[in-house]
């Protein structure tokens, strides 16, 4: 048992941003989560047993789960034009690549809650099975399972051809020109 | 189409990112080598943490300001300076305040 030091969190902030981009599907919601998770793990000395990254996998699981039960509270209301807001010019720099990320973080976030978040905490945090079991709260097997399913969904979901018709014009635009694509058939051993 | 009740299936995860014990790894290799299906559902998860290790966004400049003390004063220069939400150290002092 040791004390969690507020300058090591430094290290473990850009998984952290991944792992909540992955979980909440929108880079601005993962933002919101990251700040919300290290407000609360800062707001007071934190002792931590094992894997300081498993701990703070902890904390972000019951940060996004505080954050979907305050959403459900709230009133829906219409978003007006000057609230939305224009595409992030990150994406820009790189369009092929941003296209490829937006869309994978986008289907992980179409996952079961139970398979997405075994896939954030081993496959984007790079928590040991174990060490995602005890930040989870269940069975090593029980997360080799959902491992393994979130993974094959995935690619499922990844490899299906694009719906057709004009609602889904955008998303077909978008698959057409990823390189994901082209690197799911060349890495696709079977077909 | 593959084997959806074979109990080894969920072990192809491990065998894929090299976390098996030696001993297990060889086994089931061995099995995979044998079976087409088996194989074809060891490649889909070879693609898919192929695609997931390729994620490597790093956190925006402006939340490592925002969330970290040390990262405030790099990170400040040349960050977008509207955030939706008050910086985290801001909203800190503010609960200390009241």
């Amino acid at each position: 048992m040791r004390r969690l030091e507020p300058e090591s969190l430094g290290e473990h902030l850009d998984a952290l941003y991944r792992a909540a981009w992955a979980l909440c599907g929108s880079r601005e919601d993962a933002e919101d989560l990251v700040q919300d998770t290290f407000a609360r793990v800062l707001a007071r000395p934190r002792l931590v047993r094992g894997d300081e990254r498993a701990y703070l996998m902890r904390a972000l699981r019951n940060t996004f789960y505080s954050r979907l039960r305050t959403a459900s509270r709230r009133p829906q209301t219409a978003a007006t034009l000057d609230e939305i807001q224009a595409p992030d010019p990150r994406v820009t720099q790189r369009p092929d690549q941003a296209i490829e990320m937006a869309e994978l973080v986008q289907t992980i976030s179409t996952l079961p809650e139970d398979f997405r978040l075994a896939l954030v905490a081993v496959d984007v945090l790079g928590l040991s099975y174990a060490e995602a079991a005890r930040a989870l709260g269940t069975l090593e097997a029980t997360i080799t399972t959902r491992v393994y399913r979130a993974r094959q969904r995935l690619v499922r979901a990844l490899s299906a051809p694009a719906p057709t018709g004009p609602a889904h014009t955008k998303e077909r635009d978008l698959r057409e020109g990823s390189e994901l694509e082209r690197r799911l058939t060349a890495t696709d051993v079977t077909r | 189409m593959t084997q959806e009740r074979d109990p080894d299936q969920p072990q192809l995860a491990r065998l894929a990112d090299d976390s098996l014990p030696a001993a297990e790894r060889e086994q089931l290799r061995l099995r995979v080598e044998g079976s087409p299906p088996l194989a074809e559902t060891y490649a889909e998860q070879q693609r898919a943490l192929t695609l997931l290790r390729a994620f490597d966004e790093p956190a925006p400049a402006q939340l490592r300001a925002a969330v970290l003390p040390a990262g405030r004063s790099q990170a400040g220069r040349g960050a977008p300076a509207a955030r939706r939400r008050p910086a985290l150290a801001l909203r800190l002092v503010a609960g200390v305040a009241l």
